[in-house]
């Protein structure tokens, strides 16, 4: 029988509150050589000299960056491999200010997945900055109406608590590079198949992962980026079971037809992509994932991912 | 193989232009900004043929079938001053043939069978151009109908996995997104892309490939 580490959050967060304080990240934020004041969005989408490296423009997906006050955030996305964007996402987000953002997908939740996440960047500096993001997912199997006539999630309950640290070191005004560290438990109520996407899809696991990417710069407008999930340990949690019969209310123990953990070479993504400004307010992302993963999930080892968002 | 080679050299082709380009940030370009206009004495329309690679990257209840191959395609397209794009694409693949052993009968027989599968689409495409330098990066969505035409040859059998006949039609819709930089000639261009194609048939595989098109502004 196995609960979710809360303690582990517990002390993650205490680590986090020690190294990060609001008034490191606002002194910080004032350093930034060239970006606006932290003014509310709104005002400086007039200002003409934004660039993709703007505070108000730059990339938030795997890099330590948040919205600005009172900023808000729609996007439209297509074929994500993460528990967060799978299938795709609708995703409405808003920025708090001092560094906090929330924001829901609501194609997951018009599934019947309930899909909130908070971020927060504690620390932004000129060329360091970093971040926390927690994304917690709920699924009651029965709620997913789209998957319902499959066993997939049927009578299953499904808890993800998603914890991500981000790193962003824009060392030059063309190169920056990022790194998230991963790390996903989850507690599932119920009996999974072993071919289920949810154990194949590495979706309802335990795991620690590694995101280093790499982002290339290029006139104001665009960047080029390259990243790699490399998921270091991958461990099917002790209360899904593929053998014993399910139980109501009651957690199942043992292993999925005796498999304990999932290699690296199973559940590794690389991603090579593009992000562009098309307007101050309007973003294009492409992107191409070649992995074993993109293969069990969409049964293709090289998917493309699309995403539109727009800021305000 | 042809289609990663061709999907590396964009990339490839991509940084080269990106080192060249790079400056620094305190003088960005306005929006919209670029030779992609109309208003620059351009004309809009614009007619690319391509020639292309692509392979499936995905089995097809369980068989291997790779309907694409070489390809051949035409592209017609409107683009607005913004960068943004309206087009109608015909693309053809010459197919290929795929011997492999199949079970069947529950797994109690082995059989061999030559799969031999060709594939043509028309769509719609979606897209914006934004400028990059003196090149262009094109962001592009294109959904279409797809129809693959496929023979399995003479077995003794008179369906297999899902297909109801041994030869025959089949079609569906597809997405193709797909990325691409363009390089500007006077009136024509060169351009270089990737793409991928998702199928919404169980019986049609999904691919990646390449395309290297030649166009001209009418």
């Amino acid at each position: 029988m196995n609960r979710p580490g809360f303690q582990r959050y517990a002390c993650l967060a205490s680590i986090l509150v020690f190294f990060g304080t609001n008034g490191s990240r606002a002194a910080a934020s004032e350093k930034i050589a060239g970006s606006p004041s932290p003014a509310p969005a709104s005002q400086i989408a007039n200002n003409s000299k934004v660039t993709i490296l703007s505070p108000q423009a730059r990339a938030r997906r795997e890099t330590a960056y948040t919205l600005m006050k009172k900023q808000w955030a729609f996007d439209v996305e297509l074929w994500g491999t993460s528990a967060s964007d799978i299938y795709g996402g609708f995703g409405i987000h808003y920025g708090l200010g001092k560094g906090f953002e929330v924001g829901v997908n609501l194609l997951h939740l018009g599934a019947g997945v309930f899909n909130l996440s908070t971020k927060w960047n504690f620390l932004d500096l000129p060329q360091f900055a970093l971040g926390l993001r927690f994304s917690p997912m709920f699924a009651h199997g029965d709620w997913v109406w789209i998957a319902r006539s499959s066993t997939l999630v049927s009578g299953l309950n499904i808890w993800l608590f998603p914890v991500s640290l981000q790193l962003s070191a824009p060392i030059l005004p063309w190169l920056q590079f990022d790194l998230s560290t991963d790390y996903v438990d989850s507690l599932v109520l119920g009996d999974v198949d072993e071919d289920s996407l949810l154990l194949d899809g590495t979706i309802a696991l335990r795991q620690l992962a590694f995101q280093p990417v790499i982002r290339w710069h290029l006139l104001q407008r665009t960047s080029f980026y390259f990243q790699a999930k490399l998921p270091v340990i991958t461990r099917i949690p002790g209360a899904i079971s593929t053998e014993a019969p399910l139980v109501e209310g009651v957690l199942l123990g043992g292993e999925a037809a005796g498999r304990s953990s999932i290699p690296l070479k199973d559940t590794y993504v690389l991603t090579c992509g593009a992000r562009s400004m098309i307007r101050e307010d309007i973003f294009l992302d492409f992107s191409v994932n070649v992995g074993a993963l993109a293969k069990k999930i969409y049964g293709n080892p090289i998917s493309p991912r699309l995403q539109l968002e727009m800021r305000f | 193989m042809w289609g990663y080679l061709l999907g590396a050299g964009v990339l490839l082709i991509t940084v080269n232009a990106g080192a060249a380009e790079a400056i620094p940030t305190e003088s960005p370009q306005k929006p919209g900004a670029g030779k992609l206009c109309a208003k620059n004495h351009q004309s809009p329309w614009g007619l690319t043929i391509g020639f292309g690679y692509a392979s499936a990257t995905s089995k097809v209840l369980g068989l291997k079938l790779n309907p694409y191959g070489s390809s051949l395609s035409i592209h017609g397209t409107y683009t607005w001053c913004s960068g943004f794009r309206l087009g109608l694409y015909g693309e053809g693949f010459l197919g290929s043939t795929i011997s492999q052993d199949i079970k069947v009968n529950n797994g109690a027989q082995k059989i061999e069978i030559r799969a031999r599968s060709r594939t043509g689409s028309l769509g719609t495409s979606f897209g914006y151009a934004q400028p990059l330098g003196s090149l262009a990066l094109h962001y592009q969505l294109g959904i279409g109908l797809t129809v693959m035409r496929y023979d399995f040859g003479d077995i003794p059998f008179e369906t297999l996995a899902s297909f109801e006949k041994l030869n025959g039609v089949v079609s569906g819709l597809h997405l193709r997104p797909s990325l691409g930089l363009e390089l500007p000639l006077n009136r024509f261009y060169l351009l270089t892309s990737i793409y991928s194609r998702i199928e919404s048939s169980s019986k049609i595989p999904a691919a990646f490939g390449g395309l290297l098109s030649f166009g001209a502004r009418l």
